[in-house]
């Protein structure tokens, strides 16, 4: 009794804090807000029986995507400080009628979920059947890196273009914003000694996702969030690492994987991992993906407008 | 011990409420974001302790991961949000 | 079965520390005094709790796991909370040197 209480509370609140990300006024507000989202999402995976997703929810949603809005909200807050402050009253009728519309297409689709005929069986027992075949004890890296290979290596790709994408805004990486002050001793502190502990639990995280629920994208989350870390704190300037560098790093994934896939293809059967070295492969792989996301996740946040002269010289607008 | 730890996990997911509310009155950023940090410890404390109680050990990696992370956006804020002259 | 009810009384000492950090952000009146009651959750409280955890742990590596969790998190919540209150004090001097200067400043 008291599990399902508990699973309303959390669907209810689940809602009420989207609601509230969306409509309020304040971005920065949101973006928080957001984080908090993160985090309850992960705890209804949990409920749900997916500790896979709620792994990747912690690391990815919590962890970098709230960062992403959080220094995207900040940014804007302080460029364009009226944009900042959310959509005008005209816009909020808009946002109801959408509201309304959304609300009842998920009723129409409750309603026909609720109408399929009897027990889905779903995929998990073909899955569970044919996973030794794979080399990985996870059905979920089973499937994605070896099942559904095709499709991971497409994301990697499209992760890759994202972060070239956002790379040709700029023309390199700046992080002006530290280079402005002296970097808070305790910040580099904590950012330095972290950093082996980040690595370690990156690798534990990559390494487990062969039995357990882990794998490259918790994993390359971790690092990127490292990444960012550093570079804020100071301990590193992203642009002293060498361009030849960044763009290894940026491209790993993709690489190590297109390699993969072109052995395989003349080998005979394209992304057909030999199933003596497909627990080896897979784990290549995986780390080629994690070192990417990192990098690209890291690239994401970094690359920074340089500010005006104005703000160089000190004259800021004030934080609303 | 399972049990108690299932009790104890509903338990902190209800001291969540005040975190929250906190969250939404502020009055500053600084006060938010303290909220939210507040409110991924209690998190982890309760993965952990749900982990116990229903024998999922991954719940325990996905506190490590939460913990790993949880200052990420306090920095973020501090150095990137905040306005400095 | 001393310890499994030894490791209980830990994990619920534990949640009156986080207890005291929820009711304490919500009802203490500034920002510097939330940040203590922050402090004593994610340490004290995180602390007790992953004590009584580790104490009725399975094996040594989810103990181990348990001591990582929460040395991680007293570092980056002892790093949090400093950066929060000191970027606060930058901004708003409530005492010492930075708040004589503003005082003088405004006189």
């Amino acid at each position: 009794m008291p599990a399902e209480a508990l699973d309303v509370l959390i669907a209810v609140a689940l809602c009420w804090l989207a609601w509230r990300v969306l409509a309020d006024r304040d971005l920065v507000r949101s973006a928080l807000l957001y984080v908090a989202f993160g985090l309850l999402l992960a705890l209804a995976w949990v409920r749900l029986g997916a500790p896979d997703l709620a792994l990747a929810e912690a690391a990815i949603g919590a962890g970098v995507t709230g960062v992403l809005f959080l220094d995207a909200a900040g940014a804007l807050r302080r460029r364009l400080p009226t944009a900042a402050q959310g959509p005008r009253p005209a816009r909020r009728r808009l946002a109801v009628l959408g509201s309304a519309a959304g609300a009842l297409a998920a009723a129409g689709l409750a309603v026909a979920v609720a109408a399929l005929p009897g027990e889905q069986e779903g995929l998990a027992r073909p899955v569970e059947e044919n996973l030794p075949a794979t080399g990985v004890g996870n059905p979920i890296t089973g499937v994605l890196l070896s099942f559904r290979a095709w499709d991971t290596l497409l994301e990697v790709a499209v992760l890759f273009v994202g972060a070239a994408a956002v790379l040709t805004l700029r023309a390199e990486w700046t992080v002006r914003m530290v280079a402005r002050r002296r970097p808070d001793p305790l910040l580099l502190g904590f950012a330095r000694a972290g950093a082996p502990v980040v690595v370690l639990v990156s690798g534990y995280l990559l390494w487990l996702g062969g039995s357990a629920p882990g794998g490259a994208f918790q994993a390359g989350a971790l690092l990127g969030a490292l990444a960012l870390v550093l570079a804020l704190a100071g301990a590193v300037d992203p642009a002293s690492v060498p361009g030849l560098a960044q763009r290894l790093l940026l491209t790993a994934g993709t690489l190590v994987f297109v390699a993969a896939a072109l052995a395989t293809a003349a080998a005979g059967d394209v992304l057909a991992w030999p199933h003596e070295l497909a627990y080896e492969i897979i784990l290549a792989v995986e780390t080629g993906i994690a070192v990417s996301v990192g990098a690209a996740l890291g690239a994401l946040v970094l690359v920074a407008k340089p500010p005006r002269r104005e703000e160089a010289e000190g004259q800021v607008p004030e934080e609303a | 011990m399972s049990a108690v730890a299932l009790g104890l996990a509903g338990y902190l997911l209800v001291t969540l409420v005040p975190v929250a509310l906190r969250a939404l009155r502020g009055p500053t950023t600084a006060d938010r974001v303290l909220a939210v940090t507040l409110a991924g410890t209690t998190g982890i404390a309760a993965l952990a302790l749900i982990g116990r109680a229903t024998g999922v050990g991954a719940l325990l990696d996905v506190a490590l991961v939460l913990a790993v992370l949880a200052a990420v956006p306090v920095v973020v804020y501090t150095t990137r949000v905040v306005d400095r002259s | 079965m001393a310890v499994d009810v030894l490791g209980a009384v830990l994990a619920v000492a534990g949640a009156a520390f986080f207890t005291a950090g929820a009711v304490g952000v919500l009802r203490l009146p500034d920002l510097h005094s939330r940040l203590h009651a922050l402090t004593k959750a994610d340490n004290v409280g995180l602390g007790l709790v992953a004590a009584g955890l580790a104490l009725t742990a399975g094996s040594a590596s989810e103990a181990l796991k348990l001591g990582l969790l929460w040395l991680v998190t007293v570092s980056a919540s002892a790093t949090a909370t400093y950066l929060l209150a000191a970027t606060a004090h930058e901004r708003a001097p409530r005492s010492g040197r930075a708040r004589a200067a503003e005082v003088d400043g405004a006189g």
